[in-house]
């Protein structure tokens, strides 16, 4: 069983090749620029679910590797050493998981008694880390988008969106990472996996 | 999504009619200055509501009794301004602004029955004239989670099945933390609730110093006589004289705060370019408000010199300015006979 270096698990996204893509909208007071990058990935579900870093039991492994979408914590955020889950984590896998059924396996990376939730109480909603197939992700990401409608729609300002997830594709993962307003969130990350998935096709029929 | 029996309910329930008018009456009466009445009322219908098993009135009397408190706020927020407590003003002002967060979820004042529109409207304008720009935030790790609805622990793969932000028995679903690691204390531009502004500390005494200018609040409320007035504002640049500035030499920063020399910049102008608030009152106010006044004419209180925070308390109003332009022809000039609107009051910063 593996292990999977620090820097590639739920850190900063590294990767030799990437692409941006940036959209500007700044006006007075405006919600921040949205900013969307893909860069290649390490993380697999194979390397999540045999991650030292991670207490797991061996059946929660077995459901992470076969699973389609896995919540990945944060290992290491600044000194604390227990792994932490951005805030409503076990709101949004319920919802999730209410919503796809058996249809689609979800799980998360941790197990009950373990779960911790870190709030950094800035006005920006993360939201947690996920890996998942390309396939589900488009689902996935329309989900996402409904759950933070349903839960901030009527903030006092425009709430601004941080995600990271990762796509595995059938040659690779890609690491997709999201900062800008709620709602530019949906049509932009849709984007870019359509783009990865197009990318992926391309690589299998060369 | 907005229930329409909900909506329904607050707008025409027979059990709800007094609480409805108190609450109504209170927007347009500003000697009333308590809804405790309509609140024991909303209470006492709710509890029934819960009895009979009648949730979309139970949820009902909770968006009335949201109101209220979005309502009532607002009122302590404005009365507290006008004595001078700026922060504990704001604080006020952030907790009327948090029901309607939390109300707007089920309930749109449609037509502003209850003034919701005006006051959420009214609390951003104030805000946004308060100098408060950098806020402390704890970033926390929450050990144990629980409902606040049926006291179970939230667990990934076990919930209740109550939802955050949700009603349930006329109460609103939230997180109650069990446990908490406080893991560090950022200063930050955005937070969640600005009830933690950074105060400076007397290094020799230990007491907290408000040492901000909150002079365009000041200008105001001096122009406003009821909380129910309404107002707006607009952010310009207009041209200052130049003597109000002293003797500036050729060489020195221009005040503008360009960053160029006075000879290359503001001295070839009429005046020099400095942010203006323009203030909009809708009922006359008071005939002892000036027309115009520079900011230094009114904040008597706690003058501080640039390097000891005047500059960071107005740092961000020049870039809410700048996004006007540059267009020296555009810039009023605030001397001289050019000032003679009606009902248009001014507050020039001078800082």
């Amino acid at each position: 069983m593996g292990t999977i270096a620090d820097d590639s698990l739920y850190g900063t996204a590294k990767g030799d090749e990437g692409m941006e893509q940036r959209a500007s909208r700044r006006e007075d007071d405006s919600p921040p620029d949205e900013v969307i990058t893909v860069v290649l990935g390490t993380t697999t579900l194979e390397s999540v679910a045999s991650s030292s870093d991670l207490n797991l039991e061996d059946a929660t492994r077995d459901r992470i590797r076969h699973a389609l979408v896995v919540f990945v914590p944060i290992v290491h955020f600044g000194d604390y050493e227990h792994p932490v889950f951005a805030e409503c984590t076990a709101d949004l896998f319920q919802y999730i998981r209410a919503r796809v059924g058996n249809d689609m396996e979800t799980e998360i990376a941790i197990e009950d008694p373990d779960y911790q939730e870190i709030s950094l109480r800035s006005d920006a909603i993360s939201i947690p880390e996920m890996i998942m197939t390309l396939g589900v992700a488009p689902v996935i990401v329309n989900l996402v988008s409904q759950w933070i409608i349903t839960r901030f729609s009527s903030r006092k300002s425009p709430p601004a969106v941080t995600w990271t997830a990762t796509i595995q594709t059938a040659n690779e993962s890609r690491t997709l990472s999201y900062s800008g307003p709620a709602d530019t969130f949906e049509r932009l990350v849709l984007d870019s996996i359509e783009t990865i998935r197009r990318n992926d096709h391309n690589d299998t029929t060369a | 999504m907005i229930q329409q029996p909900e909506v329904d309910l607050v707008r025409s329930s027979i059990q709800l009619s007094a609480a409805r008018a108190a609450l109504q009456s209170f927007g347009l009466n500003p000697n009333q200055h308590s809804l405790d009445d309509a609140c024991r009322d909303i209470e006492s219908v709710r509890e029934s509501a819960v009895q009979m098993g009648d949730q979309p009135l139970a949820k009902a009397c909770w968006c009335m009794e949201t109101i209220a408190i979005a309502m009532v706020q607002y009122v302590n927020a404005f009365s507290l301004m006008k004595r001078g407590k700026y922060y504990d003003g704001w604080c006020a002002l952030e907790r009327s602004q948090n029901a309607i967060w939390h109300l707007l979820r089920h309930y749109q004042d449609e037509g502003d029955m209850f003034s919701i529109e005006f006051i959420q409207r009214s609390c951003a304008q104030f805000q946004g004239l308060y100098p408060y720009r950098w806020f402390t935030s704890p970033e926390v790790v929450a050990q144990e989670i629980y409902c606040d609805i049926c006291d179970m622990r939230i667990l990934p793969r076990s919930q209740c099945g109550h939802e955050v932000g949700e009603i349930y028995d006329g109460r609103m679903c939230s997180r109650r933390v069990g446990k908490i690691d406080l893991v560090a204390v950022a200063l930050v531009a955005n937070p969640r609730q600005k009830f933690s502004v950074v105060f400076i500390k007397d290094e020799q005494t230990g007491e907290q110093i408000d040492h901000y200018d909150y002079c365009l609040v000041e200008y105001v409320m001096r122009g406003l006589v009821s909380p129910w007035d309404d107002w707006s504002y607009e952010w310009r640049k207009a041209l200052h004289p130049h003597e109000r500035y002293g003797k500036l030499g050729r060489n020195d920063l221009c005040p503008c705060e360009s960053g160029l020399k006075y000879k290359y910049c503001c001295k070839r102008l009429p005046g020099i370019v400095r942010p203006h608030l323009r203030v909009h009152f809708a009922d006359n106010p008071p005939a002892d408000l000036p027309q115009f006044v520079f900011t230094d004419d009114i904040s008597t209180r706690n003058p501080l010199p640039v390097e000891n925070g005047g500059s960071i308390t107005f740092s961000s109003t020049l870039l809410r300015a700048g996004a006007w332009g540059w267009s020296p022809s555009r810039y009023p000039r605030l001397f001289g006979d050019e000032v003679t609107r009606d009902v248009v009051h001014e507050a020039a910063l001078t800082s």
